[in-house]
């Protein structure tokens, strides 16, 4: 719906004129028109080929569009890339497919997403039914290949053949549906002791079910209750074993409605959708495994004039822009639901306008329609000045990576104005036409979370809190003035059963203060506490509030020795000294318990030159260098003296 | 329907759904043709549809071994076809 009106033919001929040195150029300014048809990206791929230019190729790919990915643009992509030599520090990433069903047009549009989100992707394809082998065999080929995913595809048949094979129960299906996906809840057990490896499930459909006509949604037994049941208690399962997330498969097929479907190759190919709904599943396994891996985006940047809402404030005035209960004013509006709904799930939302600052508030004061405040927004940057600064500004103010930052605008100027200045911000191609804008917004799947913790429901006011403090650290004579007056408390002590969940997502969002950016999940730090390493974590509060849990290391015991396998802070508290306080905490706990040497880790990423001084700081001997790369840092447990800091620290 | 010689048609979809490029003759078929497995001979029969205009039965797409087969089908299908004029 959002795609741009290409024609693929005239890039073609465009591109076989160009001269060999004005290839890159050409590929510069595509980029910056954004997402282009899977069906072009290929094509122009083959031909970048041909031209000895391959090595524009993984730009490219980033282009594709891969919600409009059908399964043959996903063999000509996985094709091409695959001959091509894809540019080095691609991050390699292994992934099995498994399950009851034919997978491989799902294997082919995950292997095609990976590529074109930039990953160097291996995909094997276990032999079909194969799943519960897969699964439980330590020794098999899935534990063998060392995946780190797993993606499982199944259907009802495959996942409870006694629903649709005997129809014993059919007025109480819940027997059959606890022993299917009890079955597969024991194989990924029986996985979990041998891997750590993130699983993939997804909800399924209710085409196999017994559908009991005009009744069908009031019988205990009919397709609607049977699927909610078999979906709820996938759900559950993923809720008890770590690691494993649910895609919805169910919500896919609405969408694509009739195009889901496929009889061919259902009742010849045991296909359980369409090759083109097979390619989107795989698409929507490679979205989910992308934010596993990263994090979602955690910062939506929003224009204002007929982007939050409709007509130019400075010319109709702020009471009269467009946003109310009547068309056109009800899209904008929700729109803006749309962006609380984003707010709810701990995305931040920013506000960069070219407009007069007073006019553009007053909007937000006074237009009584508004379904989003001011208080909603945790920084904004309205001026006349560029927007990619004006952007760059509001990821300094927030303290976070343009990597994080999400850019909605109506203008295709602007919107390819921040792609050339800053790429690494995520540009989408809001709609022309403003009625598909709110669902366009709930369909970024960088935007999506795959939990939710306490802390997201609270992010913004975090933010907001920060403000407050900046104003008074511009007020304060000193630093150490303004650290004083905060009155902050570290309350610290290793996790508890219930915070392995915030420190597992601290370790996939935090990107700065990060010593060595081993992104363990809560399924592995669970495991290595129970082989014996100590997991701590610190909350932080001070006068304008609590921050939760922001600071975490992960300690391995190696005899006399601690090593500090991670340690990573959240941005907002850096630059207070509470990673001093915290390691003073571990210092105390590594001498009640003897240890002589603490051993900390630097391993340098893109994004973690904010940490690099930070064992020197606190009196580490070091660097020493260390085997593949990064720097060792010791400490002396009995000689240290750490820094005193204005931070209290409270032990759990 | 398209006027292009069926081989062309063939070759075409071989090389961009499985990257073959090797000639086209009546007796090629999955055996000769790295990837043309049951599951890619479903993909490739589709885009020769979609190509050619035509919509075989699954019967007939499960039938047609190697490009022979594919000729004589698609021959059934235009002796059925309404002539024009």
């Amino acid at each position: 719906m959002s795609q741009r009106a290409v024609n693929t033919e005239a890039l073609l001929s465009e591109l076989q004129s160009l001269e060999a040195g004005h290839i890159e150029s050409w590929v510069a300014r595509l980029c910056m028109g954004g997402p282009l048809p899977p069906g072009t990206v290929a094509a122009i791929c083959a031909a970048l080929r041909e031209r000895g230019a391959g090595q524009h190729v993984g730009r490219m790919l980033q282009l594709c569009d891969l919600q409009a990915l059908t399964s043959v643009d996903a063999l000509r992509l996985r094709t091409l890339a695959r001959a091509v030599e894809t540019d080095a520090g691609r991050p390699k990433l292994r992934v099995w497919v498994t399950g009851a069903v034919t997978l491989d047009a799902l294997a082919t549009g995950l292997e095609a997403a990976l590529l074109c989100r930039g990953y160097l992707p291996e995909v094997k394809l276990g032999g079909f039914g194969q799943l519960h082998m897969d699964l439980r065999d330590a020794e098999g080929p899935a534990a063998r290949f060392q995946p780190d995913f797993v993606v499982v595809g199944y259907d009802v048949a495959g996942l409870a053949p006694e629903l649709v094979q005997a129809r014993r129960n059919l007025s109480d299906p819940a027997g059959s549906i606890r022993a299917g996906v009890g079955r597969l809840a024991d194989s990924l057990t029986e996985w979990r002791r041998h891997s750590n490896a993130g699983v993939v499930l997804h909800t399924v459909t209710s085409d196999s079910l017994w559908r009991v006509g005009f009744h069908d949604y009031r019988h205990p037994g009919g397709a609607a209750a049977t699927q909610a049941a078999i979906n709820r208690a996938l759900a559950e399962l993923c809720g008890e074993i770590s690691g494993v997330y649910l895609i919805d498969v169910a919500e896919l097929a609405g969408q694509m409605g009739a195009r889901f479907r496929d009889e061919r190759r259902r009742l010849y190919g045991r296909y359980p959708a369409s090759a083109d709904a097979m390619t989107a599943w795989g698409v929507l396994a490679a979205d989910c495994i992308h934010v596993v891996r990263h994090g979602p985006r955690k910062v939506v940047v929003c224009d204002l004039d007929d982007t939050m809402w409709g007509g130019i404030c400075g010319e109709v005035g702020p009471a009269n822009v467009q946003v109310g209960p009547e068309f056109p004013g009800n899209a904008y509006l929700e729109f803006q639901r749309a962006l609380l709904d984003l707010k709810s799930q701990g995305i931040l939302l920013a506000l960069c306008s070219k407009n007069d600052p007073e006019t553009a508030l007053e909007v937000f004061r006074s237009c009584g329609r508004m379904a989003l405040r001011l208080d909603d927004v945790a920084a904004y940057r309205i001026g006349w000045q560029p927007k990619p600064r004006l952007i760059a500004e509001l990821a300094e103010e927030l303290n976070l990576g343009l990597s994080s930052f999400v850019f909605l605008d109506d203008s295709p100027q602007e919107r390819a104005a921040v792609r050339q200045a800053l790429p690494e911000v995520l540009v989408p191609e809001l709609p022309a036409d403003v009625v598909e804008r709110p669902a366009f917004v709930r369909s970024l799947r960088e935007l999506w979370p795959v939990t939710l913790t306490e802390s997201d429901w609270n992010r913004a006011q975090v933010y907001q809190a920060q403000r407050e403090r900046e104003r008074l650290r511009s007020g304060s004579a000193s630093l150490a003035d303004f650290l004083r007056s905060l009155g902050q408390v570290l309350t610290v002590g290793p996790v508890r059963e219930d915070g392995f969940a915030r420190v597992a997502q601290m370790h996939q969002r935090t990107n700065q203060f990060n010593m060595t950016t081993r992104r363990y999940d809560e399924a592995a730090l669970r495991r290595m506490c129970a082989e014996g390493a100590a997991l701590f974590a610190g909350s932080v509060r001070d006068v304008f509030g609590d921050q939760g849990v922001t600071v975490a290391a992960l300690v391995i015991p190696e005899g006399a020795k601690w090593r500090i396998d991670t340690f990573l802070m959240s941005c907002r508290v850096m630059g207070r000294q509470v990673e001093t306080a915290f390691m003073g905490y571990i210092v105390e706990q590594a001498r009640r318990q003897g240890v002589r040497t603490i051993e900390g880790e630097f391993i340098p990423s893109e994004r973690n030159k904010p940490a690099a001084e930070v064992y020197a700081r606190l009196g580490f001997a070091g660097p020493f260098p260390m085997p593949g790369g990064g720097q060792r840092w010791e400490l002396d447990v009995e000689t240290a003296v750490l820094p005193d800091v204005p931070v209290e620290v409270s032990e759990m | 329907m398209t006027g292009e010689p069926v081989d062309r048609v063939v070759a075409g979809v071989l090389k961009d759904l499985l990257g073959y490029a090797g000639p086209i003759s009546d007796d090629l078929g999955p055996p000769d043709v790295q990837g043309w497995d049951s599951v890619a001979h479903i993909s490739i029969i589709e885009e020769l549809e979609s190509r050619l205009g035509v919509k075989f039965t699954t019967e007939e797409l499960v039938a047609m071994g190697d490009v022979r087969a594919i000729k004589e089908t698609l021959a059934r299908h235009h002796a059925r076809e309404p002539q024009p004029g």
